[in-house]
């Protein structure tokens, strides 16, 4: 099982998969190439989703599909510095879609 | 130096520490403030002082300065200072406040220990030459089309506003008093700041600074009230609203709570 975690430093945005830097680049800057970001739905936080994504499943085509329900479910939602595990993904990756929130 | 009393955790304290390590020893907030607020009022002196015969309908350049300013603060803030951005100038913005400005101060901690702190919410001084620079551009054609009346009142609104906006700023970090407590709009402005600080909430709730009345127009406010009570709320928590705050919570923290 690994684990994910990010933080906002003041040196930058840093993500960790099991410790080892996560790079915003993996499977390509396919959402956006400033970074990742999260707490809301945007470029940034759909990048993190998809490099994720793409470290958990190992693969791009499914990562890219699923990222608007993980941003919803998990991403979005993370605080200023979070760490989630496989299995919250997989978690969020079962729960059932919802849409239509305010703010 | 570092506040005595405080509810700060770990984590704030040792960036607060690091920072203060990272600031220039000869940085002076009071300098700062001198040098923003003399540069404000040399220049309002001047734009006043080329105003002549000042028609009625001329002063509604102020409101509509401000308000255009209440606006431009708000897109600045929602899109650039919480947005990461590619442009080096916006992408420093952004370092600067969701990286340095957000991690200083929290919910649990909005106050400086001293004027040294004054650095991490102050823009540095030369922005108000930018934003002069900016102000010339809108105050031209308004001094053009409609009158040089106009453009002088224009220049001196934004300008104005960019003082209040640093005055009311300055005010939601400082201790609570019983005038910052009492002072309409800035008792309003401090407890609708102390939630955009909360940092479940800060990428996406109470943006406006100035006056919460932006987040009102967009629906981003943290208030379930309307243009009043926007204005005039103070430190009241009864219209707050409860669905905002969605930290997503891990599945064994989740399995762990429906246990329990």
């Amino acid at each position: 099982m690994k684990t994910y975690s990010g933080d906002r430093t003041i040196d930058g945005v840093i993500v960790l998969v099991d410790q080892a830097r996560l790079l915003p680049d993996l499977g390509g800057a396919i959402f956006s190439d400033t970074g990742f970001e999260w707490g809301y739905d945007g470029p940034g936080p759909r990048q993190l989703a998809y490099v994720i994504l793409v470290d958990h499943l190992g693969d791009t085509n499914r990562a890219k599909v699923l990222v608007p329900r993980f941003v919803e479910g998990c991403i979005a939602k993370l605080d200023n510095e979070w760490s989630i595990s496989s299995v919250d993904i997989e978690a969020v990756l079962k729960s059932p879609e919802r849409t239509g929130q305010r703010a | 130096m570092e506040l005595i009393s405080t509810t700060m955790g770990q984590r704030q304290r040792r960036y607060r520490e690091t920072y203060r390590e990272r600031v220039a020893g000869w940085y002076n907030g009071w300098l700062h403030v001198m040098i923003i607020y003399l540069a404000g009022s040399s220049a309002l002196y001047i734009y006043g002082a080329n105003t002549a015969n000042v028609q009625w309908w001329e002063w509604l350049a102020l409101p509509f300065g401000f308000i255009s300013y209440q606006i431009s603060e708000y897109i600045l803030h929602m899109y650039v200072m919480h947005r990461p951005r590619k442009n080096v100038v916006l992408r420093a913005l952004y370092i600067r406040h969701t990286l340095m400005h957000h991690q200083f101060f929290t919910k649990e901690e909005m106050r400086f220990a001293d004027h040294k702190d004054w650095r991490v919410t102050f823009f540095p001084p030369f922005t108000m030459l930018g934003l002069t620079l900016l102000s010339i551009i809108p105050s031209l054609a308004a001094g053009i089309v409609i009158s040089e009346n106009v453009g002088w009142l224009l220049m001196a609104a934004l300008t104005a506003s960019y003082m209040f906006y640093e005055l009311i700023h300055f005010c939601c970090h400082i201790d609570d008093n019983w005038l910052v407590r009492n002072m309409p709009l800035i008792n309003t402005a401090r407890r609708h700041h102390t939630a955009h600080h909360d940092h479940a909430l800060m990428m996406r709730v109470n943006m406006g600074i100035g006056t919460a009345l932006p987040d009102w127009l967009m629906g981003t406010s943290d208030l379930d009230c309307g243009f009043w009570g926007h204005l005039f709320n103070g430190y009241d928590q009864t219209h707050v609203r409860n669905d905002l705050r969605r930290s997503f919570v891990p599945t064994a923290r989740a399995s762990a709570q429906a246990r329990s």
